[in-house]
C-alpha cells in the first residue's frame, strides 16, 4: 500500500511522528557535530596550552642540559592527569632533534634518535618544524587515530633550543566521546518516549473529526439523512466544522427532496387512480343512463305484470346504487355553485349537530370574523369537502389517551381562518394515533389500513372525495397524527378580489 | 621581644614568687652567651639524608632550639654547591654536608660531628640498577648507558662510580651514551625506576632508609655493587663561627642520643647518632679526589 493511500486517521498520527523524530535526528546530529567539534577544538586548545607552558618551563633545563629538571617538568602533567585525560606522553627533543627526554623513557630512550619516534609525533614534529611554530595533528591511520601536537621550545632571543611533542590517547579521546554521545542520548531518548506517543496522540485527536465525517457519510443511503447528520462532527470555525455545516445543509436538501418525492409519487398514484375511476365512471354512466331509460320507459309505458314489475324494481334501485358510487368517484364540476358565504358554516353546523349528539361528542366549533364574510369559492364544493371531513372525524372519535389533559372527551373540532390569499380549514378528532404509513395512503379510494382492525371499511370513498375536491381548487390537503388528535389541514387558494359571484371552476 | 628574653622575665618574676618547684627546670636549660642568642643559627641540610621530610625537620629544629636555647634555621639549596658557597660565604653557621666538598675545602671548613650509621660513621657508594638487568655487576659493565648521577660535590653519588670508571681506564665523560645529575639520591632512585637512567650512583645511606622508610620507593630496584666505605657525610661549620658555637651545636647533636626527644628523632633518621670526628676520617675521600684530579 503506498503512504498516501493510507487513511488519514494514520496520515496525521504517522507525519507528527515522523516530524517529531526527524527534528529530533536533526537536533541531535547537530549536537553531536557540536559536541564532537567543540572536543576537538578543546583537546587542541588544551594542547597549545600544554605546549607553550612546557616551551617555557623546558627553556632552562634545556640550556643547562638538566635532564632530570626537565623530566620532572614534562612528568608532572602526564602524572597529574585525570582518567579521562587523553594525554599519553610528551617527548622533548633538542636543538638537533634527538630525544632528550620523554615521560616514558622506557619507550623512548633519552638521546635516541627522532626517527625512532612513534608515527603520531614524527609527524607532529615534522609539521612543527615546518610551520616553525605550534602544530595539531589528529589523523586517521588505519584502524588507528593519531593524536599529536608540537611546539618550539624557544630562548628568550627566539633561538630554538627545541621542540616539546605531545601525544593523546585516541582510545581515551574516543572514550571521552562516547561518555559524551551517551549523555546527550540520555537526554533525547526519553524525549523521544515521551514525545512520540504524544504526537501520536495529538495526531489522533486531529484526525478525529475527519474520521467521524467519513463514517458518519458512508451511511449516507442506509440509513435516513437526518441521523447521518446526527453523527456528524460537531459545527465549528474550522474547516471541518465548517464543511460539518455544509454537510447538514446537503442533509437537510437531501431529507427535502426525499420528502418531496414520496409526496409526489403520492400525488401521481392518486392522479392514476382519479384517471382511472374517472375513465370507468364515464364508461359505466354512459349503458347506466341507457338501462335507466329503458326500465323508465317499460315502467311507463309497457304492459308489466307484477312479477315483471317487481323485477324491473329491483334492476332501478340496483342500477341507481351503482350510479351513486359512480357519481362519488367522479367529483363533477358544478358550474352553479355560489360563493362561500357565513350561512354555509351555520348550515354545516346544523347537519353535522345530531351525528354529534348520537355519539356523545364533545364539537368546538371556530369559524374565526375574518372567514365570516363571503370567499369566492365555490360553496357546494367547499361544503362537500367540509361534511365529508366532518362526518369522517365524527366516526373517527374516540376518547383521548388518558395522558391528555386537554380533551378528556372524544372531541371533534372546526377551525376556519382567513390569511391573505388563503382559506385555512383544520377538521380534528381525538383518537388512536394513525400509523405515518396509513397517513400517506389516507386519501387512496377503499384503502383498509392494514393494522386499522378487523373487517373495517377503511377510509371509504369520502377522503377521496375530499382530496379529489381540494385538488380541483388546486389547494393542499395534509393529515397529520399527534397528541392524541388526528387532524387535516386545508388549504384553498383564494383570489385577492373579491371573486363574481360564480367563479370559473380550474 | 625574643623567645629569650620573654624566657629571663619569666625567671625573674619565678624568683620574685619564690617559685621553687619551677626552678630546676628551666635552670637545665643551658644558658648561651647573650651575643650568640640574638642571632639564629643557620644550618644548612643537603641530600645525605632524606631531608625532603620537612616535618622532621621541624621535630629536630624544635629540638635543637630547645638544646642551644637560641633559634635555629634550617636552609635547603637545590644543589651540595650552593650551600658550601653559603658556608664558605658565611651565610649559613653549618651544615650536613658529604665528604667530598669537606675534603674538598677542608682547610676552610671545620668538623663538628658525624653521624654513626649500623655502629660506625662509615658508609658506601651503591650501583643501583633496575632488577630486570640481571647482567650488571660494577660500573664498568655500563657502557654505552644513562646514568643518573646526584650531585656533582657527592662522593658517594658521583665521585666514587667516576673513580671507578677512571681505574677501569674508561674516560667517565666519554664512557656513558649519557649522564645526568638529579641533585639528590632519592631522585636518582625515581630516575632508575623511571627508567630515565639504565643506572645510577646513591648513597648506601639513604638507600637503606629509604629501602626501610618508603619501600615502595625502591620496589623494582637493585643495587648491583657497593663501594668501599667511606667516611660519612660529616657536620661542618664555617671557618668563622665562634669555637664555643660550634661546641655548643656538637654537644647538642651529640646529646641526641641521651634524651627520648633525640632518640626518637634518630630513629627517624635511621642513625645511631652523632659522634665527634677527626678528619683523618676522610682519608678515602682524599684518595679519591687524588686519582680523580689525576
Amino acid at each position: 500500500m503506498k503512504p498516501w493511500t493510507l487513511d488519514w486517521r494514520l496520515k496525521i498520527p504517522l507525519a507528527l511522528t515522523a516530524v517529531i523524530l526527524l527534528t529530533e535526528l536533526v537536533v541531535t546530529a547537530a549536537l553531536v557535530t557540536r559536541a564532537l567539534r567543540d572536543a576537538r577544538t578543546d583537546l587542541e586548545s588544551s594542547a597549545r596550552n600544554l605546549v607553550t607552558v612546557l616551551g617555557r618551563s623546558l627553556r632552562e633545563p634545556l640550556v643547562r642540559d638538566h635532564l632530570w629538571q626537565a623530566f620532572e617538568v614534562i612528568s608532572t602533567p602526564v602524572a597529574t592527569r585525570t582518567a579521562d585525560n587523553p594525554l599519553q606522553r610528551i617527548v622533548v627533543l633538542d636543538a638537533a632533534g634527538q630525544v632528550f627526554v620523554a615521560t616514558d623513557p622506557r619507550r623512548i630512550q633519552v638521546a635516541s634518535a627522532a626517527a625512532e619516534l612513534p608515527e603520531a609525533l614524527a609527524r607532529a614534529a615534522a609539521e612543527a618544524a615546518a610551520s616553525s611554530g605550534f602544530a595539531f595533528l589528529a589523523q586517521r591511520e588505519g584502524s588507528q587515530t593519531l593524536i599529536a601536537a608540537a611546539g618550539p621550545v624557544n630562548a628568550e632571543d627566539g633561538t630554538a633550543l627545541g621542540t616539546v611533542l605531545v601525544e593523546f590517547d585516541a582510545t581515551v579521546y574516543h572514550a571521552r566521546l562516547f561518555a559524551l554521545l551517551r549523555e546527550l542520548a540520555l537526554v533525547s531518548v526519553p524525549g523521544l518516549l515521551l514525545l512520540v506517543p504524544l504526537g501520536w496522540l495529538a495526531g489522533r485527536r486531529l484526525a478525529s473529526p475527519l474520521v467521524q465525517m467519513a463514517q458518519a457519510l458512508a451511511q449516507v443511503g442506509r440509513e435516513p439523512p437526518q441521523k447521518v447528520a446526527g453523527r456528524l462532527p460537531p459545527e465549528g470555525p474550522d474547516e471541518v466544522g465548517r464543511l460539518s455545516t455544509q454537510v447538514r445543509l446537503m442533509l437537510d436538501g437531501l431529507a427535502r427532496k426525499e420528502a418531496l418525492e414520496q409526496e409526489v409519487m403520492a400525488t401521481e398514484r392518486l392522479a392514476a387512480v382519479g384517471r382511472v375511476s374517472a375513465a370507468i365512471a364515464h364508461e359505466i354512466n354512459n349503458p347506466l343512463g341507457g338501462m335507466l331509460n329503458a326500465i323508465d320507459t317499460v315502467a311507463r309505458h309497457g304492459k308489466a305484470d307484477a312479477f315483471t314489475r317487481k323485477t324491473l324494481g329491483l334492476l332501478e334501485r340496483g342500477l341507481q346504487q351503482i350510479r351513486a358510487t359512480v357519481s362519488a368517484l367522479l367529483v363533477e364540476a358544478r358550474l352553479d355553485s355560489p360563493a362561500l358565504a357565513a350561512q354555509d358554516w351555520q348550515d354545516l353546523q346544523t347537519l353535522i349537530a345530531p351525528q354529534v349528539a348520537a355519539r356523545g361528542l364533545a364539537l368546538h366549533w371556530q369559524v374565526e370574523e375574518s372567514a365570516q364574510a363571503a370567499v369566492p369559492l365555490p360553496a357546494h364544493e367547499v361544503r362537500q369537502l367540509v361534511l365529508n371531513l366532518l362526518l369522517n372525524a365524527v366516526k373517527a372519535a374516540q376518547p383521548a389517551a388518558a395522558s391528555s389533559d386537554a380533551a378528556p372527551a372524544a372531541t371533534v373540532e372546526l377551525t376556519v381562518a382567513r390569511a391573505p390569499g388563503l382559506l385555512a380549514i383544520v377538521v380534528g378528532n381525538t383518537g388512536r394515533p394513525v400509523q405515518p404509513s396509513d397517513l400517506a395512503r389516507m386519501f387512496e379510494p377503499f384503502v383498509t389500513p392494514p393494522g386499522g382492525g378487523s373487517g373495517e371499511r377503511g377510509f371509504g370513498l369520502g377522503l377521496w372525495v375530499c382530496y379529489q375536491i381540494v385538488q380541483r381548487l388546486q389547494g393542499r390537503i395534509d393529515a397529520q397524527s399527534a397528541d392524541g388528535w388526528t387532524r387535516f389541514s386545508v388549504t384553498l387558494p383564494v383570489p385577492d378580489l373579491p371573486a363574481a359571484p360564480n367563479p370559473e371552476p380550474a | 621581644m625574643t623567645p629569650v628574653l620573654r624566657e629571663r622575665n619569666r625567671r625573674r618574676w619565678a624568683r620574685l614568687l619564690g617559685a621553687a618547684v619551677l626552678a630546676p627546670a628551666v635552670l637545665a636549660v643551658p644558658v648561651p652567651q647573650a651575643r650568640a642568642a640574638a642571632q639564629p643559627l643557620r644550618f644548612g641540610t643537603t641530600p645525605v639524608f632524606l631531608d625532603d621530610q620537612l616535618a622532621l625537620l621541624g621535630v629536630w629544629q624544635r629540638y635543637l632550639q630547645g638544646r642551644l636555647g637560641r633559634a635555629v634555621t634550617f636552609v635547603q639549596r637545590g644543589s651540595y654547591r650552593e650551600i658550601v658557597d653559603l658556608l664558605l660565604g658565611d651565610r649559613v653557621d653549618a651544615a650536613w654536608l658529604c665528604g667530598y666538598p669537606y675534603v674538598v675545602y677542608e682547610d676552610r671548613l671545620h668538623l663538628v660531628a658525624v653521624a654513626e650509621y649500623q655502629g660506625q660513621a662509615l658508609y658506601r657508594s651503591h650501583l643501583v640498577v633496575p632488577a630486570s638487568d640481571t647482567a650488571t655487576r660494577a660500573v664498568p659493565d655500563l657502557a654505552g648507558r644513562i646514568f643518573a648521577y646526584s650531585d656533582p660535590l657527592s662522593n658517594s653519588g658521583h665521585l666514587v662510580p667516576r673513580v671507578e670508571l677512571l681505574r677501569a681506564g674508561a674516560d667517565p665523560d666519554r664512557f656513558f651514551r649519557r649522564s645526568f645529575f638529579t641533585f639528590g639520591h632519592r631522585k636518582v632512585v625515581e630516575a632508575v625506576r623511571a627508567g630515565l637512567a639504565h643506572a645510577g650512583a646513591v648513597d648506601g645511606y639513604v638507600w637503606d632508609t629509604l629501602h626501610r622508610q618508603h619501600p615502595e620507593a625502591t620496589e623494582g630496584l637493585r643495587v648491583a655493587w657497593r663501594s668501599g666505605t667511606h667516611g660519612f657525610p660529616p657536620v661542618v661549620a664555617r671557618p668563622s663561627l665562634a669555637r664555643e658555637e660550634r661546641e655548643a651545636l656538637a654537644q647538642a647533636l651529640v646529646g641526641m642520643r641521651g634524651s627520648e626527644p633525640g632518640a626518637s628523632l634518630l630513629k627517624r633518621l635511621n642513625i645511631d647518632g652523632f659522634r665527634p670526628v677527626q678528619a683523618d676520617l676522610y682519608a678515602s675521600i682524599r684518595e679519591l679526589v687524588r686519582q680523580h684530579r689525576r
